[in-house]
């Protein structure tokens, strides 16, 4: 072999040994793995969400990821299953008039899901102290508008 | 055997089109990011402009990066989605708090006056240590949960109508890039050398100020005066409400959604006939921040009485800690 062509064969072999290089300096693989080892930690530290994340993270670089493709699937399935608990536990602290403990549970079924409706609902109590108001300001001017019937 | 080996190295690195949209190998795409290789010295708002539609949205990619070099070919997060709309973390959640000022001078002892220097200073403490002075519309966003906010916000209100927001406390705002909301009362306006006018009032509107309600003469809305009759009452807080709407919003050519209770005071009644006028947000004078499941009738303040640098940055708090596991 020439010179020349042993030359381009290393840097050939170098590149397959390493992988496909980008602007990055890595791979879509290789962060794609550094994005599971995150996602990893995470798990391992009980933050389901943050490693939810990651694992999406590991995805967007790196489609065929099978490691972070069943993980993502698992972790959605546990945080729904957690934001329903949370949120039912919840509920029974709202029914026992324990406003501030409620309040937590459903903070967390939040964390845990932000699209879970029914516990962002119950954490406003706005419209309920409104439609109290309502009633007594329509008493008021029914009873004013009576005393001027009479009179 | 070299065209082999180029041919299978050039196959392998092709992206699959289906997920990474960018054939230039520096970008990669989800539905939930875009993974961005930067090779030229762009900023966090450049790629916010690009990516996300609006300069405005920087502190998503800068938070989402937080120990990250711009540049050099670094990998960039940039989140598409906003997926924690309410600032919650583990071990807490995010609030807002709203600084409340009333007037200024170059000197003055009233409690109610900021000396220019202080409030300079003030200003001068949120840019050099990361605040993001947010405004009206991105609060209301994040209080109906539709929006996120950077994770050290903080809203700027002045209470009545002097003319020294405009004299003093504008033109130190616009040198920081910041804005406030003006709550002012309508009968004050433009009624001496001591009330801004509304033509100033219009300019600072066209600077991204917002113009809030104060009501027209700034009567406590919870108490009935002597000899008023609860008939009375009511009438008489459906003007200050209703009536102040309608003469900011004929003067100023909008719509008038944020209003601050006279002395912060409000109760049940006029809580529910704020919201009756047309009013999103309404604000007291109580302390504390506000998280996104605040009511965003009853909103705290907190009044910047003192001077001192310790008392203002005591004024600032953006996270409440709470477990949330």
């Amino acid at each position: 072999m020439r010179p020349m062509a042993r030359i381009l064969y290393s840097v050939l072999l170098l590149v397959l040994a390493t992988g496909c290089s980008t602007l990055g300096g890595k791979s879509p693989a290789q962060l794609g793995e550094e994005y599971t080892a995150k996602a990893q930690q995470y798990e391992a530290q009980g933050d389901l969400v943050e490693a939810l994340e990651q694992y999406k993270l590991a995805l967007t670089v790196d489609p065929e990821n099978q490691l972070a493709k069943e993980k993502k699937t698992t972790i959605e399935e546990k945080l729904y299953q957690l934001a329903e608990e949370h949120y039912q536990i919840g509920l029974r602290f709202y029914k026992k008039g324990q406003y501030g403990q409620a309040r937590k549970e459903f903070l967390t079924a939040l964390r845990y899901d932000p699209e879970h409706a029914e516990a962002k609902d119950k954490l406003t109590t706005t419209k309920t102290e409104i439609e109290q108001v309502k009633r007594y300001i329509e008493t008021v001017q029914e009873a004013s508008e009576a005393e001027d019937g009479e009179g | 055997m070299l065209i082999g080996i180029s041919g299978f190295v050039f196959f392998s690195c092709t992206p699959i089109p289906a997920v990474i949209e960018y054939p230039d190998k520096t970008h990669f795409r989800s539905e939930d990011f875009i993974v961005y290789f930067s090779e030229q010295k762009e900023t966090p708002a450049d790629l916010a402009e690009k990516y996300l539609g609006s300069k405005s949205k920087a502190w998503m990619i800068e938070e989402a990066n937080p120990n990250v070099i711009f540049g050099n070919g670094n990998a960039v997060v940039i989140p598409l989605k906003d997926k924690n709309k309410g600032g919650l973390k583990a071990n807490g959640f995010q609030t807002i708090p709203i600084l409340t000022y009333h007037r200024f001078a170059e000197d003055c002892s009233s409690p109610l006056c900021m000396p220019t220097k202080a409030f300079e200073l003030q200003m001068r403490y949120l840019k050099e240590n990361g605040y993001h002075v947010i405004t009206a519309k991105e609060l209301l966003a994040f209080l109906e949960y539709r929006q996120g906010l950077p994770k050290k916000s903080v809203l700027i209100t002045m209470d009545d109508g002097y003319r020294s927001i405009y004299n003093i406390a504008y033109p130190i705002l616009k040198k920081y890039g910041y804005t406030a909301i003006l709550f002012v009362y309508t009968n004050f306006v433009g009624v001496s050398k001591m009330a801004v006018t509304w033509d100033q009032l219009k300019e600072m509107q066209a600077e991204g100020f917002t113009i809030g309600s104060h009501t027209i003469y700034h009567s406590d809305l919870t108490q009935p005066k002597e000899g008023e009759t609860d008939r009375e009452f009511i009438a008489r807080i459906k003007e200050e409400l209703d009536g102040s709407k309608k003469i900011i919003d004929q003067k100023l050519g909008q719509n008038t959604y944020f209003l601050a209770y006279p002395f912060g005071y409000y109760d049940q009644r006029s809580m529910q006939m704020a919201s009756d006028a047309g009013y999103k947000m309404a604000m007291s004078v109580k302390r504390g921040g506000n998280p996104f499941f605040a009511n965003p009738l009853t909103l705290r303040r907190d009044q910047i009485l003192k001077r001192d640098m310790q008392s203002f940055i005591s004024r600032l708090k953006t996270f409440n800690h709470l477990s949330l596991k």
